[in-house]
């Protein structure tokens, strides 16, 4: 029944929320104006791409956020549709790359030590903070995030890209996860006894994957033999019913069946009706099959009390060929560590191991060996290497941590410890620095310039904080150096890159201009 | 010889005299066989002389007696035939000055049960084998002002030292600090609060002023008034406005210790010549201190770094004084310097910061700071410019003597 007049306090709210609504989505466009996509160009004094000697002059051509040409203004053509973007006197340098950094890491979830090996920090990742947002502006469009709890296990670090409205994962899914984090340095104060038995605890681990993966690949097997199985005991019902003859109290009991019984095409718990099902299997093979399987039943049954059986009559024996109901093989328990530990021994995913003292280092690279993990990773502050070994296992190094800012109780191990970037390099080590706080990351070029001073080469510090850390994290094919079909990640600066005066006049990541100096020449932040 | 031995912690006894004596036997007849004359020659790429102030041909210096000689073209063609050479390639820069650091443990210069002792020298409490003036030399550090810790209100006078493998005492009264930070104020005793140590403060300079007191504290203050210099260590803007009234009351030059708010008091810092001792940056800096370099250098306010950081949190910081021990490497000074370079300080000021400026603020402008003639000579040699971390530390000398960089493992 309609009244004539009637207030309904729902209406009352829409029309209230109508025109908030409305302005809301008037306003999202204005704060999030059309990234500039379309075709531009950029024309440096000096483009560094790393992977090659710099180049004078240089042009580079973006496309949907891909560099889609870098090469001397004389060899690229600059499409006359293409937005031009002039920085004379300028350098321009791969958007840097973090190694190890903590960049939107909500510190409790950066501190889980009741993580395993297959937590995945992504999941905890806090968008909104201030300080990670601010990342780009200083020219970090690529940062790898892991836990830095106190434990062992540290579970699946993460690479992203930050933006001033959070972070974008890196491209393809998979790349979320970039790395089982172990840490080794966290035992350094413990009793050696202690040491020794966590250590033997990632070896345990990694020894359980061959059982694991061994239920795993027998599961689908079962699930075959199942199906087989299941499908005789369909098919002997159906030939049951069929015999009696379409009666009501049968239509009746089929569609019960129905109901109850998987489909034994499909996966078990995805339930289809059986009519299609008796229409295809129902006839003369599906009974033999039927049969084939009842006779080890009969012969078990005859066997044990064969008299019994004699006697029961036709009625019974009818019974005892009927196929029993198989049960769905139990699936192996899924364990999220040891499914991240199988990528990683299948060269999906590298093994970060934080190592510490030389002895860690060793440990790292015995069970590397010994579980044949393809791709291992070492990264920490370490005063003593042997720079040899490292070098013969192929691991590269992630430096972090030697520039800290208070003098460390073990002063002598810290001063070492700047050292071994210039050590590593000179046995044929790959060096990637990683900043490992939010706040160090502003700095990677410092680091990488005092990394230098302490014996790295100039050329080698700069790919520290390029192109080395995306060989290391697996994005090298995305990120890392100013080559076309990567990333439209683009550093520009006033001068060469580890010099202290020189000032970052604009930074892209994937082709939109994320920061800009202001004409004053200081930086707007 | 047996080198410069410190003015105390040496016991001078017959032992050492004979010593002398033996090394003095030794060094007459080799000095008048062998024509060389002792000095040193060291030519670089570039001599940064003092900051601004620069050769980039003809860089060289000669050094005697652990003091500047001469300059680049002004060193006589014999005694640079006669000395023994060095060829670098690099810059040849002032060796590093901090104004304010603490050495050894906290015993050695906290002293926290009475509020008022500027009579009490740092001097007295050196010991010329800490293993830190030996590391502080390694990273360039050439001289340092040792101060007494901030455990109270008149913590007393600072002394410059030189640094290295064996310290020595440059020169004693480079200021009398006085504290106006949390760590300063005692539950136990007066002052409690910062009111109170302005109080206090006040109330010993109108003593020391008035002749009829001639106790030791007001002696002390009575001499750091007649021409010393006093150094207020305080952090917080309010800090800062009472250091700079007391100042303006007693008309002196103000030099502030930490000041990390400093930027709210430019105007009146320029007005009153004051200057400023900055806590060592970092990576973990927050904005505003990475910038205040360049704020102070665009309100001309001159400005040095230290290596005492402040406590690192809270608890430190309203703790007593031996919980407060957060003295940062040596090479911060560099780093420091280079940060503010990054955050938009001039090479030349930031160089300033770590040489000449921290060198004038302790009244040590004509020993150390920069290499005028007559200077010590320590310097640090870089592989580029001092203020590029990138660039190498090459060579470390003080007072001429050339550092051994090679960490010995004697600063365990």
């Amino acid at each position: 029944m309609l009244r004539p007049f009637s207030f309904d306090p729902r209406c009352a709210l829409v029309a209230v929320l109508a025109p908030v609504v409305g302005l809301a989505a008037q306003e999202a466009p204005e704060a999030d104006p059309p990234a500039e996509r379309a075709l531009s160009a950029i024309r440096v004094a000096v483009a560094h791409p790393i992977a090659g000697p710099p180049i004078r002059d240089a042009v580079l051509l973006i496309e949907e956020g891909r560099l889609t040409a870098v090469g001397p203004a004389d060899e690229v053509t600059i499409p006359a549709d293409a937005t031009v973007l002039e920085f004379p006197d300028s350098h321009a340098y791969p958007g840097l790359v973090d190694a190890l950094s903590v960049a939107f890491g909500d510190p409790t979830v950066l501190n889980d030590k009741q993580a395993d090996a297959g937590t995945p920090v992504f999941e905890g990742l806090d968008p909104t903070d201030r300080a990670s947002r601010a990342l780009i502006d200083y020219g970090i469009t690529t940062a790898y995030v892991s836990n830095r709890a106190d434990s062992t296990w540290r579970g699946l670090g993460a690479v992203l890209h930050p933006r001033h409205d959070g972070f974008a994962q890196a491209e393809g899914e998979e790349t979320i996860a970039a790395g089982v984090q172990v840490n080794m340095a966290g035992a350094t104060d413990k009793h050696p006894l202690e040491r020794d038995k966590a250590r033997r605890a990632i070896g345990e681990l990694f020894a359980t994957l061959e059982a694991y993966r061994k239920a795993q690949e027998r599961h689908p097997r079962k699930v075959e033999k199942y199906e087989a199985e299941f499908s005789k005991y369909l098919d002997y019902h159906r030939d049951q019913k069929s015999k009696k003859g379409p009666k009501g109290d049968a239509d009746k009991g089929e569609a019960k069946t129905g109901d109850k019984i998987k489909d034994a095409d499909t996966d078990p718990p995805a339930a289809k009706p059986p009519q299609e099902e008796g229409g295809e299997n129902g006839g003369g093979e599906g009974n033999g099959k039927a049969k084939t399987k009842a006779a080890p039943a009969k012969k078990r049954q005859t066997g044990r009390d064969d008299g019994a059986a004699k006697a029961d009559g036709a009625k019974k024996k009818d019974a005892d060929k009927a196929p029993k109901r198989p049960n769905f093989p139990k699936p192996p328990t899924p364990d999220p560590a040891k499914e991240a530990l199988m990528r990683v021994v299948d060269g999906e995913l590298p093994l970060r191991v934080e190592v510490q003292r030389a002895e860690e280092i060793q440990a790292a690279l015995e069970l590397a060996r010994e579980h044949s993990v393809p791709r291992l990773v070492l990264e920490g502050t370490a005063a003593a290497a042997d720079v040899e070994a490292i070098a013969a296992a192929g691991v590269p190094f992630v430096l972090t941590g030697f520039l800290e800012p208070q003098q460390p109780p073990r002063s002598a191990a810290f001063e070492r410890a700047g050292r071994l970037a210039g050590q590593l390099e000179g046995a044929g080590v790959t060096v990637a620095i990683g900043s490992g706080s939010v706040r160090g990351s502003r700095h990677l070029p410092l680091l990488a310039a005092y990394a230098a001073g302490k014996g790295l080469s100039a050329d080698a510090a700069v790919r520290a904080i390029t192109l080395s850390d995306a060989e290391v994290l697996g994005v090298d094919d995305q990120v890392g150096s100013l080559q076309a079909g990567k990333r439209a990640d683009v550093l520009i600066v006033s001068g060469p890159l580890l010099a202290s005066d020189t000032r970052i006049l604009a930074v892209l990541s994937a082709g939109d201009i994320a920061f800009r100096a202001t004409a004053a020449g200081t930086e707007d932040r | 010889m047996t080198g410069p031995f410190p003015k105390d912690a040496v016991n001078r006894n017959a032992a050492m005299t004979t010593r002398a004596f033996l090394a003095a036997l030794l060094a007459a007849p080799a000095a008048l066989l062998a024509q060389p004359s002792g000095d040193l020659l060291v030519r670089a790429d570039r001599l940064v002389i003092s900051p601004g102030n620069e050769l980039t041909e003809r860089a060289a210096i000669l050094v005697r007696d652990g003091k500047v000689a001469f300059l680049g073209p002004e060193i006589p063609a014999p005694a640079a035939a006669a000395a023994r050479e060095m060829r670098f390639e690099g810059t040849i820069a002032p060796g590093f000055v901090d104004p304010h650091a603490h050495l050894g443990i906290a015993k050695d210069l906290a002293e926290a049960i009475d509020a008022v002792t500027p009579d009490l020298s740092a001097a007295d409490a050196l010991d010329p084998f800490d293993d830190a003036l030996g590391r502080a030399a390694r990273y360039g550090v050439c001289t340092l002002a040792l101060a007494p810790r901030s455990a109270n209100a008149f913590a007393g006078r600072a002394a410059m030292v030189r640094a290295g493998v064996t310290g020595t005492l440059l020169m004693e009264d480079a200021y009398l600090k006085l504290a106006l930070v949390d760590e300063s104020l005692d539950q136990n005793r007066f002052p409690t609060s910062r009111m109170g140590a302005v109080d206090l403060m006040r109330l010993s300079f109108a003593r020391a002023r008035d002749a009829a007191n001639d106790d030791r504290a007001s002696q002390a203050i009575r001499r750091t008034l007649d021409g010393g210099r006093l150094a207020f260590h305080t952090r917080r803007h309010a800090g800062i406005t009472s250091a700079l009234d007391l100042c303006d009351e007693l008309g002196v030059q103000p030099l502030l210790i930490g000041a990390d708010e400093a930027a709210r008091s430019t105007a009146r810092l320029v007005r009153t010549r004051g200057s400023v001792v900055l806590a060592p940056l970092n990576l973990d800096s927050p904005l505003r201190h990475l910038r205040l370099p360049a704020t102070l250098e665009a309100a001309g306010v001159p400005f040095s770094f230290m290596t005492e950081a402040p406590p690192r949190d809270a608890t430190a910081a309203t703790g007593r004084a031996e919980a407060t021990n957060s003295t940062a490497h040596p090479e911060a000074l560099r780093v420091s310097a280079a940060l503010a370079v990054r955050h938009g300080a001039s090479r030349t000021t930031a160089l300033a910061a770590i040489t000449r400026v921290p060198a004038e603020q302790c009244g040590a402008a004509d020993r150390c700071g920069s290499l005028l003639q007559g200077r010590d000579a320590s310097f640090v040699v870089v592989g580029g410019d001092p203020l590029d971390l990138g660039a190498p530390l090459l060579a470390v000398f003080v007072a001429g003597k050339r550092v051994d960089l090679e960490d010995r493992g004697d600063d365990r």
